[in-house]
């Protein structure tokens, strides 16, 4: 299995899968309020830079600090997925 | 603002109709669709966190009437977020709702179908609205209402509720639902689970078992912990069996099931017509020049900038003519119509001088203050707001407050109350009270017909500076603040920055305006309310006084007024306010009841100081001259706005002689007074003492309300000797040249009483850390 990746490693532009959320209780329960779980397909449209970055999750617009998508485990998806 | 009021009224009146319960994630319209079905006007915007309370209003169904109440936006009744969503969660739980209407957006749709899931769960009758469908559809999605109504067992609407699309089909279905409940069929969890939960639900002790099943479920879910040793020993056994029958632990078993469920619910309402075009380019486009790493902070700034100039200047077109028009009809008019009637000299100098000459004041500010409301609707549509708190966020993480706080302190340049409301939205507790605490110093409108006032006099061509000046001087003291608490008193770290940014919309003409107008009013009429008052009791209390013989009637200048406010002149004196200008000292005392009054209590008392002349003026008045000349007022203007707007900085006006900026504009006796009363620096650190001191009687309301007495009384005090000692800064500095020795004194006093207030907090907040912990520790879990 790859090492382990998160959102700050991927670039702009690139589409993911979530693995797992790492964290707190709390912290996984915010990222699910906003639709962030295991299988959640991503993409990221904004940075990822010191502040955080910008990722499209369905239809909607999420913009997360750095302390959030460091917690954030994802598996690389080529190409960009369907629908997002 | 004033809607809390009339909100309670009617949460009264409306008591044992049926009640219809708005309900749904963030931004996805429920304030648009309670003001289409109520037909109120309640603030609506485009970013999550407009609404932060309950609000009820009424509407008439088939002929009777129903009260319908809209909620601050939820993402899940199992928790998570910010009180805001903790009152929407209680309610739709606990409150006693008729009916159920779920708003999701047909955008957003899978994620918006969990919380459908989990309201289905409730058991509670419910009609599901598919909101934006227009949004949907940019993004080449369509949606199958029929198809999702058959798989949901629920009525479903779709809508475009911002422009009134689908209400005629959505009343249709409301009226059906109240004569027949529809109730749906919620996502089934599983033998196990259900098993699991009736064990659960009957060692609850809520009597609710709506509420039992929720707090089972959290349970199972692991997002709330066991009351006690005995319940966790039990919880442990249970899932401990379900571990041994699936597999899996049960809130996996739980959550796949929901999210699989509005998973295949989502597919099965939505089909692809197209491809995402145009719009993600541009917002894609627009997201990379606002959220930028460099250019982000700047294009905030100057945002504001534009904003606060262009509402000055642009206002200063029609200041004139409002001004003028209004002091013709109102001061000289009612003057000579009085005159006519052979009334009293003093009933004359009270109704036109006092009142009028108050209205007056405040109608010369209406274009300045309603362009600044236009421009913060504007902003409020547009999407940008989001986007804002996320580009300062780091710049506001450095200075310990989460970047949404950036949120109420823009709403706070409307008016301090719903910004400290507003500050709901902030989910940590440390991080909401820095948040609460600093919108004081956010400044407001009525804080800006202040500004105005005396930039009319002091700063005529370059007012629009002096006045954002004001502004970032306030953003900058309420930034500092919260760095100095966060270091001292209310030391941790802000969570990290999670928000959702809305999609960006031009913004629609009809609800700028009518927003703008909903503001304008309210402000109008308060203000006018209080000054009219205030202008009569002004006019009263000015006239008795303390003497020798006791209480007795004398001249302006020995009486209460003048003798309390001249008491209080020397604590003045070190900011630049003189013994004979204890006008300015009532003005203050009047602004802790309400920014608008100072203004008028300055008008009361300059009129009556200068009263003699007024009478010859309302004998012959030349009204219809007046209005002409005002009217001519406008093009002038105009021209000048034109002319100096390749000048923003305004600083070809700096080069130009305070006097003849003195001389420009100022017409009424009230601010004649005002420019012999204070030089150009006096004012400024006048103003600067306005902007920091005491908020107004309804933002101290609003402090006691969320975050207590203790920190309301800490508010005060502390905005009073930042005021004192800021502007005797200024000052000070400013006069250094002419008395350096106790300039110097004064300066080094300030700093070194600055230096114990932070050894002071210090303390505190050690003492603080050691004491609260346990508790701060229970509430972090409670969350």
């Amino acid at each position: 299995m790859n090492p382990s990746l998160f959102v700050g490693d991927l670039k702009l532009g690139d589409s993911a899968r979530v693995r797992d959320v790492t964290g707190g209780r709390g912290m996984q329960q915010r990222m699910r309020m906003l639709g962030i779980r295991r299988g959640t397909d991503i993409r990221v449209v904004h940075g990822p830079g010191k502040r955080g970055a910008v990722l499209q999750v369905g239809g909607a617009r999420l913009a997360l600090g750095w302390g959030v998508i460091q917690r954030i485990e994802v598996e690389f998806c080529r190409g960009p997925i369907p629908g997002i | 603002m004033s809607a809390c009021h009339e909100e309670n009224q009617k949460t009264q009146a409306t008591a044992g109709l049926p009640i219809i319960a708005l309900a749904g994630n963030p931004n996805c319209g429920k304030t648009t669709l309670f003001n289409l079905l109520t037909g109120t006007h309640q603030q609506v915007g485009n970013w999550p966190g407009v609404t932060v309370e309950r609000r009820s209003g009424s509407m008439s169904l088939d002929g009777r009437k129903v009260s319908v109440v809209d909620l601050p936006g939820v993402y899940s009744l199992l928790g998570g977020g910010g009180e805001d969503q903790a009152v929407a969660r209680d309610y739709l739980l606990d409150g006693p709702v008729d009916l159920i209407v779920n708003i999701v957006d047909a955008s957003n749709l899978e994620r918006h179908l969990t919380l459908t899931a989990e309201l289905l769960e409730t058991g509670r009758p419910m009609v599901l609205v598919v909101n934006m469908v227009d949004e949907a559809e940019a993004q080449g999605l369509g949606v199958l209402t029929t198809e999702l109504s058959a798989a949901l067992g629920l009525p479903v609407v779709s809508m475009v509720a911002r422009r009134g699309k689908g209400r005629g089909n959505l009343l249709d279905s409301l009226t059906q639902a109240l004569r027949q409940a529809p109730h749906g069929t919620p996502p089934p969890h599983g033998l196990l689970i259900e098993r699991a939960l009736g064990v659960l639900t009957a060692l609850l002790p809520d009597s609710n078992p709506v509420r039992r099943r929720f707090d089972a479920l959290r349970l199972l879910e692991g997002s709330a912990e066991p009351a006690d040793s005995g319940m966790e020993h039990t919880l442990r056994q249970i899932i401990a069996e379900v571990e041994d029958g699936s597999a899996e632990t049960p809130a996996d078993l739980i959550m796949d099931q929901r999210f699989g469920w509005a998973q295949e619910m989502a597919a099965t309402a939505l089909h692809r017509n197209g491809y995402t075009g145009m719009r993600q380019r541009i917002t894609d486009l627009l997201d990379h020049v606002v959220l930028n790493d460099w250019f982000g902070i700047p294009v905030f700034l100057l945002v504001l900038y534009l904003i606060f100039v262009v509402s000055f200047s642009g206002g200063n077109i029609f200041l004139d003519f409002f001004d003028q028009a209004s002091a013709a009809l109102l001061i000289h008019g009612v003057g000579h119509v009085l005159l006519e009637t052979g009334l009293p000299t003093w009933l004359i100098a009270l109704v036109a001088g006092g009142v009028g000459g108050g209205l007056n004041l405040v109608i010369s500010f209406i274009p300045p203050v309603g362009l600044t409301f236009v421009f913060l609707a504007l902003l409020d549509d547009s999407g940008y707001m989001a986007r804002a708190a996320y580009a300062m966020d780091r710049l506001m993480r450095r200075l310990g407050l989460p970047g949404n706080a950036l949120v109420p302190m823009v709403i706070g340049f409307g008016c301090n109350v719903p910004a400290i409301m507003g500050s709901r939205i902030i989910e940590d507790p440390r991080g909401r009270i820095l948040t609460v605490l600093i919108q004081p110093f956010m400044s407001c409108s009525a804080r800006l017909t202040i500004y105005m006032a005396f930039a009319v006099v002091f700063f005529r061509s370059n007012g629009g500076q002096v006045v954002f000046a004001l502004y970032v001087l306030g953003i900058i003291v309420a930034l500092l603040t919260a760095w100095l608490l966060g270091k001292t008193a209310l030391r941790g770290e802000a969570l990290p920055f999670v928000m959702e940014l809305p999609p960006y919309r031009l913004p629609g003409i009809r609800s700028v305006v009518l927003q703008s107008w909903q503001r304008l009013k309210v402000f109008t009429f308060r203000v006018g309310r209080v000054i009219a008052v205030i202008g009569v009791v002004l006019f009263i209390l000015p006239g008795i006084g303390w003497t020798d013989h006791g209480l007795r009637s004398t001249d302006i200048d020995h009486s209460l007024l003048a003798q309390g406010s001249r008491a209080l002149v020397p604590i003045f004196a070190p900011m630049g306010i003189q013994q004979g200008n204890w006008p300015a000292i009532s003005g203050l005392i009047a602004g802790a009841a309400a920014k608008e009054i100072v203004i008028g209590t300055l008008n009361g008392v300059y009129q009556r100081q200068n009263a003699a002349d007024l009478m010859a003026t309302y004998r012959d008045p030349d009204i219809a001259g007046q209005l002409w000349g005002a009217l001519k007022t406008i093009p002038t203007n105009a021209i000048t706005f034109i002319t100096t707007l390749d000048d923003p900085l305004g600083l070809s006006a700096m080069e130009s002689t305070a006097s003849t900026q003195q001389a420009s504009g100022a017409e009424s006796v009230t601010l004649q007074a005002i420019a012999t009363s204070f030089t150009a620096l006096s004012a400024f650190a006048y103003l600067v003492f306005v902007l920091l001191y005491v908020p107004c009687a309804s933002t101290m309301g609003a402090l006691r309300r969320e975050v207590g007495w203790g920190w309301m009384i800490f508010s005060l005090l502390y905005g009073s000797s930042l005021a004192w000692g800021a502007s005797t800064l200024i000052y000070q500095t400013g006069t250094f040249a002419k008395h350096p020795g106790s300039s110097g004194a004064w300066i080094i006093g300030v700093l070194a009483s600055f230096a114990l207030l932070v050894i002071g907090l210090r303390l505190y907040g050690q003492r603080a850390a050691t004491l609260a912990k346990p508790s701060l520790n229970q509430k972090a879990a409670s969350a």
